[in-house]
């Protein structure tokens, strides 16, 4: 269960990203959390990872609270859950096996787990043949694909997508949301975080919408769509 | 494994600063080394000397042999000395003979059958005391009975201020070169953590400590620490025994000390330097990229 509870965050700039957040996700969930730029979206998942603390208010993570939590237990946290970036901050100068093998290595698995369950998850996004290439030679869908299964290779209870559709084509896009969708039905929490109306429209997820530092909307359905 | 690998691999990656701060922190030991070469054998040169230390006081022909045990103990009573020997010119002379045995034939050329030495006490310093060798010589020449003395005063107070100089000297010269070291090794460092911040950063977050990232960066440094300990102390050895060892017989009656004799001490400080400075200087300079 993820808790924000009149969350507030101000940056030593004097920017304030949010102003009294207040959203639930439960287990199993998949959730949208739009807005446009600016509004408060990356300070959220950097709460998430206990990347920032909040300035005020309470973020709740599984048995993780952000503010309280000792930075010890931080790499704990991180375990948990699996982030693919929207730049996919994959390592150049590893191949797309070791990219993955290094998420489980950092987290201690032995050699022989590794070499069993890269395959299976390089499987699972659809790269199996790929897992000897470097990431330069991949698209950026493909990269893309490559974060996705660093994310899933510890079996974390929840799956965050900074900007999915953000540097890949719609086809691309749309698998990979389909490919977060049946994570999902797994039972893993899936928060996608986008300013894309388009794919918002398509699924019929709940939507939170934050704008300013606030929410503005939390419902099911797609919001712009309501709009119009 | 995995640390080892890593860490192999960045050293490989980084090859020019690696090779770089061996390079450096190998004239770091060198030096030290060296200088500690140099006041070993010095220090053992003064032993001998010391051993050695004697003063030689020539009993005027004019005094009485009867007289010779009471002017023997007023010798011995003087402050500092460590003991008196007597010895009659009969003996010396029979001595001289012996050390001088191709020259000695001028003497009988000379004098016939007649010994022109003198009877002598030879008299021993106290070794902890050798700063008072000048007044207790000057003290032993004032005697009336004596006629002259002759001591080797001179070589050792050059010895004694060789000594000091080169003490301060290598002192300073190793404070100096550790913090160049330790500099350029945590730079090394640096340099491999900058090359890989991308990677510290991922491992950061997908839930890596910072003893994991830690550990191959340390394991880095302390690599090159040691491989620049076992190449100093080659380069160490073969110059020793193969250049310096048969320069000094070569030019000096001196007799050096077997570079076996001193390796303990000289692996000792390597191994030592060598992990101290790679141990710090990788540990001081990760903490940057971590903090995310």
């Amino acid at each position: 269960m993820i808790l924000f509870d009149d969350v507030y965050k101000s940056y030593h700039n004097g920017t304030n990203a949010l102003n009294g957040v207040t959203f639930k996700i439960e287990d199993g969930e998949f959730v949208f959390i739009i807005g446009p730029s600016g509004a408060g979206k990356s300070t959220i998942i950097k709460l998430l990872m206990h990347e920032e603390v909040p300035t005020g208010g309470t973020v709740q993570v599984g048995e993780f609270d952000i503010k309280k939590m000792r930075s010890s237990k931080v790499p704990m946290l991180r375990r948990s859950m699996g982030v693919v970036f929207q730049d996919f901050r994959l390592i150049d100068t590893m191949t797309v096996f070791d990219n993955v093998a290094f998420a489980m290595r950092a987290v201690g698995c032995s050699p022989r787990t590794i070499r069993r369950r890269v395959p299976y998850v390089l499987g699972i996004v659809g790269l199996g043949h790929k897992a000897k290439n470097y990431p330069p030679e991949l698209s950026g869908g493909e990269q893309q694909r490559v974060a996705m299964a660093r994310a899933l290779v510890n079996n974390p209870h929840l799956i965050i997508a900074d900007e999915p559709t953000g540097n890949v084509d719609p086809e691309m896009a749309r698998e990979m949301m389909e490919l977060l969708n049946q994570i999902n039905q797994n039972g893993t929490t899936v928060i996608v975080v986008t300013h894309d109306n388009t794919l918002v429209n398509e699924f019929n997820k709940r939507v939170v919408h934050i704008e300013k530092g606030r929410v503005v909307s939390d419902q099911v359905g797609g919001y712009y769509a309501k709009e119009e | 494994m995995y640390f080892l690998k890593s860490a192999f691999k960045s050293i490989r990656k980084n090859y020019l600063m690696t090779f770089a701060s061996v390079f450096v922190l190998m004239a770091c030991m060198l030096i030290i080394g060296s200088a500690y070469l140099c006041s070993a054998n010095i220090g053992a040169f003064m032993e001998k000397l010391g051993e050695n230390n004697e003063i030689v006081a020539y009993v005027d022909d004019a005094v009485e042999e009867s007289h010779l045990a009471s002017l023997q103990e007023e010798i011995e009573g003087i402050q500092y000395v460590e003991s008196v020997e007597y010895v009659t010119k009969d003996e010396a002379l029979a001595e001289y003979q012996s050390q001088f045995s191709e020259d000695a034939s001028y003497l009988s050329w000379f004098y016939g059958d007649e010994n022109p030495l003198r009877n002598e006490f030879r008299i021993q310093v106290n070794e902890d005391h050798l700063d008072e060798f000048e007044a207790v010589s000057a003290q032993i020449a004032a005697m009336e009975e004596i006629a002259n003395v002759s001591d080797s005063q001179e070589v050792v107070n050059l010895l004694l201020s060789l000594r000091n100089v080169m003490n301060i000297l290598g002192f300073w010269i190793m404070i100096i070169l550790a913090v160049v070291s330790w500099f350029i090794v945590s730079n090394t460092i640096k340099l491999a953590m900058f090359n890989r911040r991308h990677e510290i950063n991922i491992m950061k977050y997908v839930g890596a400590t910072n003893a994991f990232i830690r550990t191959p960066f340390i394991l880095e440094g302390v690599l090159i620490g040691l491989s620049a300990a076992i190449l100093s102390f080659a380069v160490q050895w073969i110059v020793y025994v193969y250049l310096l060892q048969p320069l000094v017989s070569e030019l000096s009656f001196v007799t050096t000390l077997s570079f076996s004799e001193l390796s303990p001490m000289i692996i000792l400080y390597f191994g030592s330097i060598g992990l101290l400075v790679g141990l710090v200087g990788s540990a001081f300079s990760i903490n940057k990229y971590l903090k995310v």
